[in-house]
């Protein structure tokens, strides 16, 4: 009895927790129920997944791949497209899932950036969020390769060269990661624990402590909303949790639908992965096309130092997203140091108010963008008529020019709407200290 | 009627005469007597490039030896005749009706020898056929078909819209930049297998819902983040408050 009357204590304190009502503080919650999505179908997948890479002849219900030599892996996902019912809904929704559950981390990422939500005391959780993302995208790149299809296996193998190219370590690195020298059957068996297990165990925990900081800390909120000392919104109980259930089952329905009704990833098709075939166009899931798009444009450089070998795909593949994540994380306390700001602050400022930091943040999202579309640029060619070499020089061009440009152009941009509508007057907004 | 209405009347009543419109007026099949010969045709659209004996010429290729085959392929995909020596060699509809096809194919065969117009039967082993494409053709024109640029200037085409006729004679041709098969790569089992899974990739390999364009990633990409994503957006801002 007493248990129970100290729980429901507890529950009616959580209840009465504040959280805004603005919708794009519900972007952060796109991914959390994207996670939650992607946790209940992958657990019902890895009831039928065979995480071996032994060989085997296919004898299943599609027909077009009888009597073909495969990897238990693949023929296990072949079953579970074909024989196991709802087995294909099942993966394309934990596919689909997976590149909205990313998107959505992107654009809640977007969203905190450009509003300046990760200054003091928000740091360090930004940091955690950052690294959520870079281990989720790590996550979806083993997960695709798990079904060892033609197509991922082409992925796998690159991933593989990305990982020997590193120097010194690589040869270490790459065989502790892919089970031995590429194609090894011990493969998938990794690929899979690290997958299912040991990641998901990551995300839990950084996850929970993302949480965790946010209820601490209190949520941001825009200058409109009320003065920095006071927290304005709605209790979590009831009208934010019936809004995250809402969240939930509206996303559940897209997604199931999405899953339904467009295919995605057709490994029947591309078959099993073979050391001697290669399928185009070949490249990973979105969230990594900037690292295939720099291997496809960026000027392959082998350097020879005294005795270190630095071979190509080390620059596209570990130099650009090591940049792109590094300058994420280090971008609070470069901020801090420019504008000898160390305040802390609850309050969101509008892009237009910082125009450095938008210019600065649409540069690097553009400079993304074209790395992205270069790793179709076989693809695209085709499409276009344009030979690969020339869409090759294009996109190099491209690359140079459109994140200076646009980052000129949002500067401005920005400036002029602040010019035109000034920051909200801030005085007698409260102590930004007080929360 | 509502404006959204008629205006969604309209836009099908233009889209149904356009198709009418489009549709190919075909030359009559199968009525020998009412087309110009072979040779006339020849002597008409070709001989100012390939020579009127096909020894070719400064503008064209010379076509003693490559056969029925060749002409078929060339034809049938449209890829012939050209205007300009250095037009674009690639998939069209083509020029011709059937029957004149046939008398211009059956003329540049007997220019002199090659292979003739193969023909397949429709029996091939589509799972050995699986392996076979995969293993010789995808690096060009991928596991779906859809087919992607190549090298400079070379674009390897989709594969979906082949007939079983002429993808084994694209095999036995190897037109622009794609190998030829001999015999001793893919024999006639393996070839029939070939042909029978390219048939089987154009009608019904698909499951699992829309293939889309069939790009992969591409696709796949452009529907997670103009469905997924944007719906999620949507939701959200519908579930709270917008400003
Ligand atoms: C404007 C010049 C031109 C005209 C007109 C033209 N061709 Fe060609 N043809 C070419 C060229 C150039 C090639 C080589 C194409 C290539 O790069 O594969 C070619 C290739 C061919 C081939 C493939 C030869 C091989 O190596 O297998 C055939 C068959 C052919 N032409 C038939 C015809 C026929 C039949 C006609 C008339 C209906 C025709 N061509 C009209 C220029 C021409
Ligand atoms: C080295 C790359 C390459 C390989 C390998 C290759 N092709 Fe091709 N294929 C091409 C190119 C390039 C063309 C277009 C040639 C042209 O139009 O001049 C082509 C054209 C074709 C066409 C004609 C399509 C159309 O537009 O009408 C068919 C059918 C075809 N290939 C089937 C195959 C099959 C089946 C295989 C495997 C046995 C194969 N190809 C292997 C590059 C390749």
């Amino acid at each position: 009895m007493k248990l129970v009357a100290r729980t429901r204590r507890a529950v009616d304190k959580a209840g009465k927790k504040i959280f805004p009502d603005h919708w794009s503080f519900l972007l952060g919650e796109i991914a959390m129920v994207s996670l939650f999505i992607l946790f209940a179908t992958g657990i019902v997948l890895a009831f039928f997944y065979d995480a071996s890479g032994e060989r085997t002849t296919y004898h299943g219900a599609y027909e077009p791949m009888h009597g073909v030599d495969m990897s238990r892996a693949y023929q296990s996902v072949l079953r579970l497209s074909f024989d196991v019912p709802a087995g294909l809904l099942l993966r394309q929704v934990h596919h689909w899932t997976a590149l909205v559950f990313v998107g959505a981390i992107v654009v809640h990422a977007v969203r905190i950036f450009f509003t300046g939500a990760y200054r003091r005391p928000r740091r360090l959780n930004y940091l955690i969020g950052l690294t959520l993302l870079v281990v989720s995208i790590s996550n979806g790149f083993l997960g695709v390769a798990l079904p060892d299809d033609l197509l991922s296996g082409t992925g796998a193998q690159i991933g593989y060269a990305i990982a020997l190219s590193v120097p010194v370590l690589g040869a270490g690195i790459a065989g502790v990661l892919f089970g031995g020298e590429f194609p090894s059957e011990e493969m998938v068996h990794r690929f899979w624990l690290i997958h299912v297990f040991a990641i998901p165990m990551l995300i839990v925990a950084l996850f929970s402590l993302h949480m965790l900081l946010v209820w601490r800390q209190t949520h941001t909120q825009y200058p409109t909303d009320g003065p920095a000392d006071e927290v304005v919104g709605s209790r979590l109980l009831p009208h934010h949790a019936i809004k995250t259930a809402a969240l939930l089952l509206s996303m559940a329905a897209v997604l199931v639908g999405m899953g339904a009704l467009l295919q995605i990833n057709p490994v029947w098709e591309h078959g099993p992965f073979e050391a001697a075939a290669a399928t185009v166009p070949a490249g990973p899931d979105w969230y990594l096309m900037f690292v295939e798009g720099g291997l496809r444009i960026l000027p392959a450089l082998h350097l020879e130092l005294g005795p270190v070998e630095v071979p190509s795909p080390f620059v596209a593949g570990i130099v650009v997203p090591a940049l792109v994540f590094g300058t994420l994380a280090a971008w609070p306390f470069v901020e801090e140091r420019l504008t000898g700001d160390r305040g802390v602050h609850h309050l969101l400022e509008r892009p237009r108010d910082r125009p450095g930091r938008t210019a600065f943040g649409v540069a690097g999202l553009s400079f993304l963008a074209v790395l992205t579309l270069a790793a179709n640029h076989d693809y695209l060619g085709g499409v276009l008529g344009v030979d690969v070499m020339t869409m090759t020089v294009a996109f190099r061009i491209v690359l140079l020019v459109a994140p200076a440009l646009l980052g000129v152009v949002a500067w401005r941009v920005a400036r002029d709407l602040a010019e035109a509508d000034p920051a909200p007057d801030r005085q007698g907004v409260g102590h930004e200290e007080a929360r | 009627m509502p404006r959204g209405l008629r205006l969604a009347f309209c836009v099908v009543v233009a889209a149904g005469l356009a198709w009418f419109h489009e549709r190919p007026v075909s030359a009559q099949p199968g009525d020998p007597g009412r087309h110009p010969a072979g040779e006339h045709l020849y002597r008409r659209d070709c001989a100012s490039c390939h020579g009127p004996a096909g020894e070719g010429t400064y503008r064209g290729v010379p076509l003693t030896d490559v056969g029925e085959a060749s002409a078929h392929f060339y034809l049938s995909t449209g890829r012939m005749p050209i205007d300009d020596p250095y037009d674009e060699i690639r998939r069209r509809d083509p020029a011709y009706g059937e029957a004149e096809i046939g008398a211009l194919v059956e003329f540049v065969g007997s220019l002199g020898s090659g292979p003739p117009v193969p023909d397949v039967a429709d029996d091939g082993d589509v799972a050995a056929g699986g392996s076979l494409y995969r293993l010789h053709c995808a690096q060009c024109h991928g596991s779906t078909g859809v087919g992607v640029a190549l090298a400079a200037g070379v674009t390897a085409p989709s594969v979906l819209h082949s007939t079983p006729t002429q993808v084994a004679e694209a095999l036995i041709v190897g037109p622009g930049a794609m190998p030829v098969f001999t015999p001793a790569v893919l024999g006639d089992d393996e070839t029939r297998a070939v042909v029978a899974y390219v048939d089987a990739l154009q009608s019904g390999l698909d499951r699992g819902g829309h293939a889309m364009a069939r790009s992969g990633r591409m696709d796949e990409t452009l529907a997670a983040w103009g469905v997924g994503v944007l719906v999620m957006l949507v939701l959200a801002r519908t579930i709270a408050r917008r400003r």
